[in-house]
């Protein structure tokens, strides 16, 4: 039985090591670049949502048409979107509204998603539909953390 | 055979830890109101999502001043990033009786992520 020569196992032992270290790097490589992808469009989005707020104002409950009426305020530095309302009723049930801009009105509507978007210091009325027994009023934009701002029962006078 | 299983194994699970270990570095949660009514003995707990990750469902607890601690009652129910979501829970789910010392909320996800509150009685 022949062996095979010392150049060519040397060849051959070089030729794998190469193949196995060139796989492991590749896989290395995409797996750091999701991880820190990841990281980093958390962290600009945080960056950018620093300077985000949003503020309610004249919130008002309508007895007669049933509606909670008011304005909202972007009163950060930063564009918002996805602008939406959230409303929590006393028994903790909740309803979503989409805030939909169309022919210079606000349309808040539960079909998702809203296209509103709000520049800095902009203000838009808003009317939802409600039952009395509405507990907190929110509303949310694509700031998920800093751009929303709630507003209680308590704080709720009739219009 | 080793290597290979090794291999795969890697493969599949280290990315599942990965994702799991990132999604919670962006999951939070704030008790935004607790309330807890002495003539019915029921509670009612406002949580809001103050990360970017999708809330899956939290565990409730109940302490005690005597120490004893409730076994976790899973609150059901997915809550968005910025949303709010109640949870009206009467005795016959909680058990708990007014003396109650605190609650805790902890993520199911993330069970390190948790928080407590001592609940406003009304």
């Amino acid at each position: 039985m022949k062996a095979i020569s010392p150049l060519v196992a040397s060849v051959l032992l070089i030729a794998i090591t190469v193949a196995v270290s060139g796989l492991v790097g590749l896989w290395f490589t995409s797996f750091t670049r999701t991880s820190t992808g990841t990281v980093s469009r958390e962290a600009e989005m945080q960056i950018a949502c620093n300077s985000a707020s949003m503020s309610f104002s004249n919130v008002c409950y309508d007895s007669q048409s049933k509606q909670l009426k008011g304005y909202i305020t972007n009163t950060g530095i930063v564009n918002l979107g996805n602008i939406s309302l959230q409303l929590i009723y006393d028994n903790t049930t909740s309803k979503l509204f989409y805030l939909y801009y169309a022919g210079g009105d606000v349309i808040a509507s539960e079909t998702c998603c809203g296209n509103l978007t709000m520049r800095p210091q902009e203000m838009f009325p808003f009317s939802i539909p409600s039952d009395s027994n509405y507990y907190i009023l929110r509303v949310i934009s694509n700031c998920t953390t800093t751009g929303t701002d709630n507003v209680y029962s308590y704080d709720i006078s009739s219009c | 055979m080793l290597a290979y299983w090794s291999s795969s194994f890697v493969a599949s699970t280290l990315p599942t830890k990965n994702q799991t270990s990132q999604e919670c570095n962006f999951l939070d949660f704030v008790i935004e109101d607790c309330k807890f009514d002495t003539a019915t003995l029921s509670l009612r707990i406002i949580v809001k999502n103050i990360r970017t990750v999708t809330i899956e469902g939290l565990n409730l607890q109940i302490f005690y001043p005597n120490g004893t601690i409730s076994e976790p009652i899973r609150l059901e129910g997915k809550i968005s990033p910025g949303e709010l979501k109640g949870f009206l829970l009467d005795k016959s789910q909680t058990n708990i009786s007014s003396d109650f010392s605190k609650i805790v909320l902890t993520s199911v996800q993330c069970p390190d992520k948790s928080r407590e509150d001592f609940c406003t009685r009304v």
